[in-house]
């Protein structure tokens, strides 16, 4: 497991390099965009991140920033930063999606704790990240069939409406179910239901 | 003289004495050749006198000698009556043949003159003469020549009594001129003429009546009516005998009449003697034959008559006749002379009735718009709540429109009221302002504007604008104008200016929140990077073996952001800080803007303002906005001061004084003062007790009072309020320099 990354994204070039230079001596590993519009270019690596954000910046505002990671489904924490604070601008931020809204100067104490939170955060997401892209591969390994076979189990079918649903014997069928729950290392069938919630498969039919 | 023409020679007589005294006022006065002549003759037919009577030898030879005299000076016009005299002087000497030649010789120079009276009066004495001498053959020519002369100069009445006196005499074969003996035959139709004349009395009808009763009578194919209008003639109406009838053209424009409209030597000729003028082919004068308008119409008979009314020139008839060139005869004349005379006394009284008329259509007129005007005034007023007033300022009273009543709440029918009456209304803390305003305009019968409160029916204050002037070439002092109720328009006003306060301060809080922000993120920026920088150097220090190596980097980004943080400071004080400028003013008029500028919030909390500017000279050098800033905020805190009070009459004090070297100005108030704070703290940033206040205004007037070299302080007055001072300095150019 890689270490956590800090996005730091703020147009000012030397309060950037101040919030680099801080999360450096605590150890973080972090990088910095002057533009919002550079950090959305930019590739996520597969490990717990956070971003730290400036809400005032040209071209592209922290709350735009935020919109764009939020249609682009990623998950990842964000830390606001303003120089100048309203209660409207709150709102605005946290219905955004933000973990803090902090108002310049931070102090440094603060933003750590912040982009601490944020990191951990994220590391359960990562957890979760990363369960569905090993089941994504697991459901991809399926042939057609067993893919067939599983839309129908996870509808609650027995065995024998699988066979008559496929056209197949009934002992058949129980040969495709086994294959399934082994492919998708389930070992029941609430398990199977719950990877097929995860992967948002539908059911084919139920009882 | 007509007296001796009558007959009646003893009244004669007497007359012309009674002439005879009033002559040296005519001196030059033709008439004076006929009381000279009209004496002799009167004299030598007096019976009551003997013929050997000295005294009335030697009036006589004087008459003559007078006569003789003009007569060797002017023959044409004095040798016909000299003959007539001397021959009267011979009858009377019982000279009876020489008497007669003497006549005769009279009758023939005044034929030749033209003076038909004399002629006839030469003859009548001859006829006489002759009767008396039995010559009856003579007599009755005499006579006969007589009568034919009298009638030619129109003396119809004499005519008459002398073929009574001597009857036949007329049957005789006419001496005068074919048609001057003619008498007017039809009588009736004159009459008829004359009445249709009388009876018109509108001059647009009756100047067609005329012409039409002209043209018939006289044949004539053309007419044109002159008006006289001061020295000049103007065509007022032509007519034309067309196929049917007579056509009549009134003409409008009044134009004068060219030398080929009509033969203007006629109508001279005419204005001139006054009498008809007459020309035809057959019978042209040598003066008119030059005439262009004859000239021209060479078969043309044209007659002009003079109308003549109370001896006034009043128009001229002029007739014309192009297909006859034998002309108007006498009997025309005559007609046309009696039409004439009718037609002016007409037209002069149609022109009168029309002036009546117009004159009446022009008073209802002006009637109407009076009362229109009057309706339209009172309604005007009603809706304006605005009345009128007149002041008679000797005698000390003032009349007033209904809604002046109204808005006074006077009796509604009482149209005068004194005017000590009329300041008793006036509410009292305007009353004596009101009087010394009045005063002084009505000194100097100036203009005045101002406006006053007075006590309505149930008890509210009603605000009133009173507007005044004196009323212009009058030498009576009377103003007069308007009052005007502005209490719903000052209520308006008040709450406009509320409204306007408000904005203006949320404007104010926009517009700092705006400043704030901007200051707030251009100062964080360096903040947050020394902050943050100043953590990470911290964590570096902190490690179990410290990575000094990395705090090199950081301290020189914390100075360097320090620095930035310096300069956005200093940039926003060179932007917020504007140096004075020093300009001379008269401190006074300032203190005066800056109280009419708060009139509305005086006003609005009843506070009454009490003036004391003593300071000589006023006038100061200063920034006049910063010290108007300073002069609205210490009158603004006083005002907001005493608003907040109750129960006590709530006064404003401003009073300048010389101090040494400088002004020193004081605003006074008594309400609620925040000195018991501290009076120091009062000029501290953020020193607000009021709610809703930055409390910047007092620290601000300190600096601004500290920038032009002068000092504030604040002092608590008993048993409540507070008292600001601030001194300015004279600054040392304007010392001594009067105001």
């Amino acid at each position: 497991m890689t270490a956590p990354m800090v996005f730091v994204v703020d147009d000012d070039d030397a309060v950037r390099a101040s919030i680099l230079n801080l999360l450096a001596a605590e150890g973080f590993e972090a990088h910095g965009f002057a533009a919002g519009t550079a950090f959305i270019g930019a590739s996520r690596p597969d490990t717990a991140a956070c971003l730290v954000c400036d809400m005032k910046m040209p071209e592209l505002g922290g709350l735009e920033v935020a919109a764009e990671m939020a249609r682009q489904g990623s998950d990842m924490p964000i830390i606001f930063m303003t120089g100048f604070g309203s209660i409207p601008m709150t709102v605005q931020a946290m219905k955004a999606g933000a973990i803090e809204f902090l108002t310049k100067p931070v102090a440094p104490d603060e933003l750590l704790r912040a982009v601490r939170d944020g990191l951990r955060t994220d590391e359960a997401n990562l957890a979760a990240r990363r369960e569905t892209s090993q089941l994504r591969q697991r459901l991809s390994s399926l042939t057609p069939r067993e893919r067939e076979t599983m839309e129908l189990v996870i509808g609650g079918l027995l065995n024998k409406q699988v066979a008559d649903a496929l056209g197949v014997s009934e002992i058949m069928a129980k040969t495709h179910k086994r294959k399934v729950m082994d492919k998708m290392g389930a070992r029941s069938l609430p398990d199977l239901v719950r990877y097929a919630e995860r992967l948002q498969i539908a059911r084919a039919r139920s009882r | 003289m007509l007296d001796y023409l009558d007959g009646d020679d003893a009244q004669a007589l007497f007359c012309l004495e009674q002439a005879g005294l009033l002559a040296w006022s005519a001196p030059a006065h033709l008439h004076q050749a006929d009381y000279h002549l009209f004496s002799i003759l009167a004299l030598c037919r007096a019976p009551g006198l003997a013929a050997g009577d000295a005294g009335v030898r030697v009036r006589v030879d004087a008459h003559v000698a007078q006569l003789a005299s003009w007569a060797a000076g002017y023959p044409r016009g004095f040798a016909d009556k000299l003959a007539l005299a001397h021959a009267a002087v011979l009858d009377r000497g019982g000279e009876a043949m020489a008497a007669l030649a003497g006549y005769e010789r009279a009758a023939a120079l005044a034929k030749e003159g033209g003076s038909a009276h004399i002629e006839g009066i030469a003859h009548e004495c001859a006829a006489r003469l002759a009767r008396h001498s039995g010559l009856a053959t003579a007599a009755i020519a005499h006579a006969s020549a007589a009568c034919a002369a009298h009638r030619r100069w129109g003396a119809l009445g004499k005519v008459a009594r002398l073929e009574n006196a001597c009857p036949g005499s007329d049957g005789a074969a006419p001496l005068g001129p074919p048609g001057a003996t003619g008498a007017i035959r039809d009588i009736d139709g004159v009459i008829r003429a004359t009445r249709a004349l009388s009876e018109e009395i509108h001059p647009e009808t009756l100047v067609k009546a005329l012409m039409s009763i002209a043209l018939d009578y006289a044949s004539a194919q053309r007419g044109v009516l002159l008006r006289c209008d001061g020295n000049r003639l103007l065509v007022q109406a032509s007519a034309r005998l067309g196929e049917d009838g007579v056509d009549i053209d009134i003409d409008m424009t009044q134009a004068t009449p060219g030398e080929l409209d009509l033969p203007l030597t006629v109508i001279h000729t005419a204005l001139r003697s006054r009498t008809a003028v007459s020309v035809s082919d057959s019978q042209r004068p040598p003066g008119h034959a030059l005439d262009p308008y004859l000239r021209a119409y060479p078969r043309c008979a044209a007659i002009a008559i003079p109308m003549i009314k109370r001896s006034q020139l009043v128009g001229m008839l002029y007739l014309e006749n192009r297909l006859s060139s034998c002309g108007f005869t006498g009997e025309h004349t005559q007609l046309l002379s009696l039409l004439a005379a009718q037609a002016a006394v007409s037209l002069e009284n149609a022109n009168l009735y029309a002036e009546l008329l117009q004159e009446n259509r022009e008073r209802r007129q002006a009637e109407r718009a009076l009362r229109e005007s009057r309706a339209t005034l009172l309604l005007g007023e009603r809706i304006n709540q605005s009345g009128s007033w007149t002041w008679e300022v000797k005698d000390s009273v003032v009349n007033c429109s209904p809604e002046f009543r109204r808005i006074f709440g006077l009796d509604p029918e009482a149209t005068w009221i004194a005017f000590d009456a009329l300041m008793a209304r006036i509410h009292p803390g305007d009353r004596a302002r009101a009087a010394h305003l009045l005063g002084e305009a009505s000194a100097a019968r100036t203009a005045f504007r101002f406006e006053h409160r007075i006590t309505g029916a149930k008890g509210e204050i009603r605000h009133l604008s009173v507007i005044g002037q004196p009323m212009a070439d009058n030498e009576t002092d009377i103003y007069v104008g308007t009052v005007s109720d502005v209490t719903r328009r000052k209520a308006e006003e008040a709450s406009l200016r509320r409204a306007q306060a408000e904005l203006v301060r949320g404007a104010r809080l926009t517009t700092v929140g705006q400043l704030t922000a901007a200051i707030a993120h251009e100062v964080n920026q360096p903040l947050m990077s020394i902050s943050s920088n100043a953590g990470a150097g911290l964590r570096w220090l902190q490690r179990d073996t410290p990575a000094l190596e990395k705090l090199d980097g950081l301290l020189h980004d914390i100075v360097g952001q320090s620095q930035r943080a310096g300069r956005i400071i200093q940039t926003l004080q060179a932007l917020g800080h504007q140096s004075p400028v020093f300009r001379p003013a008269h401190l006074h008029a300032m203190i005066r803007d800056a109280l009419a500028l708060a009139r509305g919030e005086l006003e609005r909390h009843e506070i009454r303002v009490m003036l004391d500017l003593a300071a000589e000279p006023d006038r100061i050098e200063v920034d006049a906005v910063q010290l108007q800033q300073v002069l609205a905020n210490l009158l603004g805190n006083a005002i907001e001061a005493m608003a907040a009070t109750a129960g006590h009459d709530r006064t404003l004090q401003v009073a300048t004084v010389c101090v040494r070297d400088g002004v020193e100005v004081q605003v006074s108030d008594n309400g609620v003062g925040g000195c018991e704070a501290g009076l120091e703290a009062m000029f501290e940033p953020f020193a607000s007790t009021k709610p809703g206040a930055i409390g910047m205004g007092l620290a601000v007037c300190r600096s601004i009072i500290e920038a032009h070299g002068g000092s504030i302080r604040a002092q608590p007055r008993a048993p409540h309020g507070c008292h600001l001072v601030f001194i300015l300095p004279l600054t040392a150019n304007m010392k001594g320099d009067s105001p």
